[in-house]
């Protein structure tokens, strides 16, 4: 398949662009394009045509994805198709007027290529190129690999075998390694399995244990009962020495109160009451003293105090005189200040006045002589527009000078023009010519078009074999008489119905065996579980007693021997028929089951009758069929293959016509050349004679030489005139500008001299006097305006502020302080604000003194009343102890305190005595004591205790050994232990599991790829070596001869011989080198590939933009060598290269701009 | 009246197929026999039954723990506490279990001998159950011709263990016939043995297989559980499925025919999960088995990312719902988009790998050198895990040929995989 042309219609950065790939002697296209011309764009925009624009395309920037379009005519063989591509889901093919196109429209086109296939296979860039040359030293020593990669662009198999064996080695090995999932796996199961068995308990495990619980049980329960018995008799012991000086000190107690007699009971308090009352009486008569002092001390200063009520009531109009005073410190300096400034002022105006010529006597002489400020300003906007008018006046005429300088030169120009006519025969023959196109590229498609459908032909013949007859010819074809449609399908349904049958009753007989089996079995077991007694066996029974009977009628002497006998055989009979009898419904069930049997056994055999008759009459048909094709000419047909074969040999017959067709087509065309050839000799003016068909491009060339001059002059001519034309026209609009720009300066001039009379100015002055005069009335005027804003701002008010200020001060001195009258204002000022100050003073400490009077005052009453209600509190204890003063009151306490301490003192002693005592009472506890002996208590003691001790150690031991034997009888507690460790044990094992299958896998795969590689390696060196050798030779100049395989080397490696015969492996090839190696394989591959695969556009995306301008010649050759094989599109930014595959390739080679 | 009718419980055996990994909800379903068996008491116990029967298999064959037998014994206290009588036939399984014979088991839990048939009768409810534990795990001859024929007027239940007439999973012990069993005028079969949940009536009997209570593998998928029976007199009126097991085992099919990337295969996965876990009726757990199936360019490429997929899946399920989803193994089914004779034609240089692949199954040497190796792994690992790998079955049979075959669609789609964007001109 070929792209003749390809329609850049909404793509990337394209719209409506077409690019025509129109087939050549060498189908070779070079596509140049600077960077960014859209060359990238091309490539994937080939691709997006033949297999559908890419969903995550980046081309759709411009137009947007939905209107995505292109086009293109591809053509093969004689067939072409004409196309449009939009981007989407679904219906993407369509006709160039829209209509929806089948996806398989493409297929024979493309043949079984996709995407990646047709990316792989036919496209190679530089940077593909430059990586495949850098893999080809990766893999110098796998000469396999080598091969492999650069068959078909397959790149990176030895990686991919390696990452397949990488992964395998992660997961299981030979050897154990902590890293791999299986071992990892393992040790987590090795782990789970003891925990398995940790927590697993056995049965008798578990008895052992109970057993073992039950006897330290017993034991410790007896311990326990004799641990209670002596703790008991310990207790009272301990009780009668606990209690026995309890009960001493209570009889001692007792003994005191006896002794202290009858006492009056006072309050627990009153001690400390009297001390209180006491300890206050002294403390306030001590305060008392000291606030009475204090309050005669504060009258004394009281007294001393004098205030000055005047200045008090004037102290608002002193602070603002003061305020004033300090507002108006810094007047005088200022004012002295501005009325310099004035007459500075007033210097500089009366110099630029008297530079002007002016009268200066006084201000207002200068501001009358002053001109009016319209004037001013009237002179100023001359001044500024005068520079633009002028500007206008000269490039009017600079224009109007220069294009009349223009049309006098195409005058001249066109004189010098000469202007010639083709004769009509040469142009009419001429046309015909060039409709004809390409001749040679014509005939060589035509040839091709032969070629192809002559081996079309050929491989159409030879699908027609069969068996070993093979039909060369269309008479050899069309002589097969072959039998009818009909007869086939008849033959076909026939055998089918049987087959059909033949399935069935096969299938029927399987069931029959197995339904017969399953009988057999039933009736088998159902004898085993019942037994039954049928009509023979009763009827037997009663023969032999009969049979005995008979004989004892016949020896009647016998009786008394064989009576017992005959009983037996009457009993068995009897039982057998009762047997019979009861067991008739089981006997008539296994009858019923043996019927069945044999009703079934019956339907076997007639199905296997009827399977094999079906077999027969099916070899018949087979049979017979042979015969009727051996009769048409073609034994070895089958009757499936009838309608196949049919097509094939209608297709045969078609390719034959086709191939006739293409030759005659070949001819016409010849004769078509001669034709023209003689036409245009004759239009040139040759001299008559016999003119080849093949000077017909000679001929063309110098024709079209001559067509070409006459259309150059023609159109030179045209082209002056045109621009001739043009240049007088424009000169009329230039005229009337230039007359604009001279009546715009008249007028300015006018206007300049009244302005300048209205401002007394002499007319003879000139712009720039003017200018300069104007400015120094400007400084004038502006001196001026600044003396009178000095005058009035900064010495007119600071003046009468100082004013004011004197006013006031003499005014409050007069009032306040006669003796300040005659002083300055700022002293009288500040004298007043001391005294102010003074008398703020003394007012603020006599409201202090007063304060502090009233808060003493108040303390002296506090104290007084503390004295009184202290002394009147002890009134109470004094009337209870019937005594009169505070000196009798302490002896009285005293005898109360001693008789409420003995009766605290008695009650702890019982408290303690009965909280020890057990619950016993006090008289209880008395009788307890009296009972011991105390001479031996403390042995008794003694003794106890350390029975005790020992059987404490037995009781400690013995709940140990107990709780031991329960926490192991727990633990057996239905613990989900064991289970739990289980379930990690098939987790892990589930992992191991996972790891080896995908190992085995993984393993497999890369073994397999190893060997693959081998393989090809072992088929496909020679001739793919072959090509690749004599490409390389041609791409490296002549720098290597030929490729070669070291066999010696294991695995085998290419090595490149140059002409005196050295061996260079890959490793020590130039990187240029390899990367010629690499696309002499690729190019082989791709050469072999084409000899037996479909042709596809090769795409080469700028390889040779790293080669020397040699190799890339050589590089075009080899191209060119396969454009006579495929369609070669090669694309690149660098114009040289199309040049030098020019020189390369002859003229033959098309240049498309992008 | 209302029994509960049991079987197959296999008492703390472990769910199998399953790894373990972080996110997965491990801890709760490590003990799922022990929660599904203490649910199912606890439901017996909450609809106050009049009695529980259980057909066989209470514990796994080779499982020694005696914990096992305690915790029984303490549910079957629940039940005495509840006033709940128990009728426990061993199985198979249970022939071979020590804690059969050891275990001294509460007075509500009724045995039937494996000596002789016998019969439990409750006169009060006019129900006689027959029955006859197996004495030895290989049990082949048929016990159904001891049981003895119904009480007539009473409800009489038979307790069997049976493949009855054999079952493709489970081997053929105490083989009868669904005849037979009718023959012995019984209104209802408590059977077990077999796992799946099969009821049938057969004239006026019902054959009840309550399948097992909790499944614990991939190939016993749905709910699982046990029967509440109700009857009245002697006829059986309803028959109600329990569904006591506390996980379940799920297939989930993803067709990745249409994905684009190893990313988009992930992210419909994570589809399908949430799609999977939205059509579900119950709050249970599920053990998910993940198939990728369906026509692709990806083939080759999924088979080369397996671990890293199998980790994006589990990140997925982690994000979806951690407590609910566990994945169980990531199978991938896909087929090539190319078929082998669209490669074919193309005769590139993958048709050429695939035309020396197709000869690799004749090469002696090739297929020596692969046994060599794969025997290597049959010899180190444990037998349970080399009967877990389908592939090491064909190498243990000497059919390394056939492993060959099955792994070269998918390589030479892994190999053009591999061909990326990089290569492309």
């Amino acid at each position: 398949m070929r792209i003749a042309r390809l329609d850049l219609l909404r793509y990337g950065k394209f719209t409506d662009r077409s690019v025509e790939l129109p087939a050549g002697e060498l189908d070779i296209h070079i596509l140049v394009g600077a960077n960014e011309a859209g060359k990238s764009t091309t490539r994937h925009a080939i691709t997006d045509l033949l297999y559908g624009i890419e969903t995550q395309t980046r081309y759709g920037y411009l137009h947007g994805m939905p209107e995505m379009r292109l086009a293109a005519r591809i053509e093969q063989a004689a067939q072409a198709l004409e196309f449009l591509r939009r981007k989407g889901n679904k219906q993407t093919l369509r006709t160039l007027a829209g209509a929806v196109l089948p996806d398989a429209e493409l297929s024979p086109y493309l043949g079984a290529s996709d995407r990646p296939f047709f990316e792989r296979m036919f496209g190679l860039d530089h940077a593909r190129l430059v990586k495949g040359g850098a893999e080809l030293l990766s893999a110098s020593d796998d000469l396999g690999q080598m091969l492999f990669r650069s068959a078909a662009g397959l790149s990176g198999l030895g990686d991919t075998a390696r990452r397949l064996e990488d992964e395998a080695d992660t997961l299981w090995g030979p050897r154990k390694k902590g890293d791999r999932a299986y071992y990892a796996a393992a040790e987590a199961m090795e782990a789970a399995e003891a925990e398995l068995k940790a927590s697993t308990v056995k049965a008798k495990d578990w008895a052992q244990a109970q057993a073992d619980l039950d006897q330290a049980a017993e034991a410790h329960d007896a311990a326990r009962a004799l641990h209670a018995q002596i703790r008991a008799a310990k207790r009272v012991k301990e009780r009668v020495r606990r209690s026995r000086p309890g009960l001493d000190a209570l009889q001692g107690i007792e003994r005191a109160e006896a002794a202290l007699g009858a006492v009056t009971l006072l309050p627990t308090d009153a001690r400390d009451l009297l001390a209180q009352a006491q300890a206050t009486d002294a403390l306030c008569g001590v305060e008392i003293a000291q606030h009475q002092g204090s309050l005669a001390s504060i009258a004394a200063e009281l007294a001393g105090l004098a205030l000055d009520r005047a200045i008090t009531e004037a102290a608002a109009e002193v602070a603002d005189l003061d305020a004033r005073r300090l507002r108006s410190a810094g007047f005088p300096a200022d004012i002295q200040l501005a009325e310099g400034m004035v007459a500075a002022d007033w210097t500089r105006v009366r110099s630029l006045a008297q530079q002007l010529g002016w009268r200066a006597e006084s201000e207002d002489d200068v501001r009358a002589q002053l001109p009016p400020l319209m004037r001013r300003a009237r002179l100023q906007a001359l001044v500024s527009s005068h520079a633009t008018v002028q500007l206008k006046l000269e490039h009017a005429t600079e224009s109007r000078r220069a294009k009349a300088r223009e049309v006098e030169g195409l005058q001249a120009q066109i004189a010098a023009v000469p202007l010639a006519t083709l004769p009509l025969e040469l142009t009419v023959t001429l046309a015909q010519v060039q409709r004809l196109g390409d001749t040679q590229a014509t005939a060589r498609s035509l040839q091709q078009s032969v070629d192809r459908a002559q081996q079309a032909e050929v491989r159409a013949c030879r699908a027609t074999r069969l068996g070993t007859r093979e039909f060369a010819d269309e008479a050899a074809l069309r002589a097969v008489a072959l039998p009818s449609d009909e007869a086939a399908r008849q033959h076909l349904a026939d055998d089918q119905a049987d087959a059909a049958s033949e399935r069935a009753t096969a299938n029927a007989i399987g069931e029959l065996v197995e339904q017969i089996g399953l009988l057999e079995l039933e009736i088998s077991q159902f004898e085993a579980s019942h037994r039954t007694v049928d009509q023979e066996a009763v009827l037997a029974a009663r023969g032999e007693r009969d049979s005995l009977f008979r004989a004892l009628l016949d020896h009647p002497a016998s009786l008394a021997n064989q009576a017992p006998a005959y009983q037996g055989r009457v009993d068995d009979a009897d039982q057998l028929a009762d047997l019979r009898h009861d067991t008739a419904r089981e006997a008539s069930a296994l009858q019923e089951r043996r019927h069945r049997l044999e009703a079934l056994q019956l339907r076997l055999q007639r199905a296997t009758d009827r399977l094999r008759s079906v077999q027969q009459a099916r070899a018949d048909r087979a049979r017979s069929w042979s015969a009727m094709a051996a009769a048409a000419g073609v034994p070895e047909l089958p009757a499936e293959d009838l309608g196949h074969w049919r097509a094939l040999r209608a297709a045969a017959l078609e390719t034959m016509a086709a191939s006739v067709e293409a030759r005659h087509a070949v001819q016409a065309h010849r004769q078509a050349c001669g034709d023209l050839a003689r036409a245009l000799a004759q239009a040139l003016g040759d001299a008559p004679g016999p003119v080849a068909a093949s000077e017909l491009d000679l001929l063309h060339e110098r024709a079209q030489l001559l067509q070409q001059g006459a259309q150059q002059a023609q159109v030179r001519h045209r082209s002056l005139a045109s621009q001739l034309e043009a240049a007088q026209h424009a000169l009329g609009p230039l005229d009337e500008a230039l007359a604009s720009a001279s009546a715009a300066a008249s007028a300015w001039q006018a206007e300049w001299g009244q302005a300048l009379r209205d401002a007394g100015i002499d007319a003879a002055t000139s712009v720039g006097e003017v200018m300069a005069t104007l400015s120094t009335v400007e400084s004038i005027d502006a001196g001026l305006g600044s003396m009178l804003a000095t005058r009035k701002d900064r010495i007119a008010g600071p003046t009468a502020e100082l004013e004011t200020l004197a006013r006031l001060a003499r005014s409050l001195a007069g009032r306040l302080g006669p003796e300040l009258v005659g002083s300055e204002p700022a002293e009288i000022a500040l004298a007043l604000m001391d005294r102010l100050n003074e008398a703020r003073r003394a007012a603020a400490e006599r409201a202090r003194l007063e304060a502090r009077q009233r808060q003493v005052e108040q303390q002296l009453g506090e104290a007084i009343g503390r004295r009184d209600r202290a002394l009147a509190a002890l009134q109470p204890l004094l009337s209870t102890a019937r005594v009169a003063d505070l000196q009798a009151l302490a002896p009285a306490i005293e005898r109360s305190d001693e008789q409420r301490r003995l009766g605290a003192e008695r009650l702890r002693a019982e408290q303690a005595l009965l909280s020890t005592g057990d619950g016993l009472t006090l008289a209880e506890l008395r009788a307890e004591a009296g009972s011991v002996d105390p001479a031996t208590l403390m042995s008794d003691l003694d003794e106890l205790g350390q029975q005790e001790g020992e059987l404490v150690d037995t009781l400690s031991r013995l709940a140990v050994q107990r709780e031991r034997a329960q926490q192991a009888l727990d633990l057996i507690g239905g613990s989900a232990a064991a289970a739990i460790a289980e379930s990690r044990r098939q987790e892990a094992l589930s992992r191991m599991t996972d790891a080896v299958e995908r190992y085995v896998t993984l393993a497999t795969s890369a073994r397999l790829l190893r060997w693959a590689i081998e393989r090809f390696r072992e088929t496909q060196q020679g001739p793919m070596l072959a090509g690749a050798s004599r490409c390389f030779e041609q791409l490296t100049g002549g720098s290597f001869e030929r490729l070669v395989v070291d066999f010696e080397h294991e695995p085998p490696t290419l090595e490149g011989r140059r002409a005196d015969g050295s061996l260079v492996g890959v490793a020590g090839m130039s990187d240029g080198t390899r990367d010629q190696l690499f696309l002499a394989l690729r190019l082989a591959a791709l050469d072999m590939h084409l000899e037996a695969g479909h042709a596809l556009p090769f795409i080469a995306d700028d390889l040779f933009v790293n080669f020397d301008d040699d190799r890339s010649r050589a590089g075009f050759a080899a191209l060119g060598a396969l454009s006579r094989k495929t369609q070669v599109i090669y694309l690149t930014h660098h114009r040289h290269l199309a040049q030098l595959a020019q020189q390369a390739l002859g003229p033959a080679v098309r240049v498309v701009d992008l | 009246m209302r029994f509960i009718h049991t079987a197959d419980i296999h008492l703390d055996s472990p769910l199998t197929g399953l790894s373990a990994y972080d996110d997965a909800p491990v801890q709760q379903l490590r003990t799922a026999t022990r929660d599904a068996f203490d649910g199912l008491v606890t439901e017996a116990i909450r609809a106050e039954v009049d009695f529980m029967v259980i057909a066989g298999d209470l514990y796994d064959g080779n499982w020694k723990d005696f914990n096992t037998g305690i915790f029984f014994v303490r549910q079957m206290g629940r039940l005495r506490q509840a006033g709940v009588p128990v009728y426990l036939l061993f199985g198979n399984h249970d022939a071979e279990s020590e804690m059969t014979r050891r275990l001294v088991l509460p007075d509500n839990v009724h045995c039937f001998s494996a000596n002789r048939t016998s019969t439990f009768e409750l006169p009060e409810l006019q129900v006689a159950l027959h029955g006859r534990s197996f004495k030895h795990a290989a049990t082949t001859e048929n016990l159904a011709v001891f049981y003895p024929p119904g009480r007539p007027g009473w409800l009489n239940i038979g307790v069997l263990h049976t493949a009855l007439g054999g079952h493709a999973a489970h081997a053929n012990y105490a083989p009868c016939t669904a005849a037979e069993l009718q023959a012995l005028g019984y209104q209802y079969w408590a059977l077990g043995h077999v796992h799946e949940h099969r009821v049938e009536r057969v004239g006026g009997t019902v054959l009840a297989f309550p399948g097992n209570l909790q499944g614990r593998h991939a190939r016993e998928p749905g709910p699982r559980g046990a029967l509440l029976v109700t009857a009245a007199g002697s006829e059986i009126q309803s028959i109600e499925r329990l569904h006591t097991d506390v996980l379940r085992w799920d297939l989930v099919n993803v067709d990745v025919g249409g994905a684009s990337s190893i990313t988009s295969v992930v992210r419909a996965v994570g589809d399908a999960l949430e799609r999977h876990l939205h059509s579900l009726d119950d709050p249970l757990p599920r053990a998910l088995r993940v198939q990728l199936t369906g026509q692709t360019r990806l083939h080759g490429e999924l088979f080369g990312a397996a671990a890293r997929l199998r980790a994006e899946v589990v990140a997925q399920a982690a994000s979806i719902a951690p407590e609910r989803l566990w994945i169980e193994k990531l199978r991938i089914e896909t087929t090539p988009l190319t078929s082998a004779a669209t490669l074919a034609d193309r005769a590139d240089a993958i048709a050429e790998l695939q035309a020396a692949l197709l000869g690799a199954p004749d090469d002696a040497g090739l297929l020596q050198a692969l046994e060599d190796e794969l025997m290597q792994v049959l010899a180190k690992v444990p037998r349970s895990v080399a009967d877990a790998v389908p592939q090491l079955d064909l190498v243990r049979n000497g059919q390394v040929a056939a492993l060959v075959r099955a792994v070269t669609p998918t390589l030479l789609d892994h190999v053009a995989g591999t061909q990326g964007a990089g290569e492309r001109p």
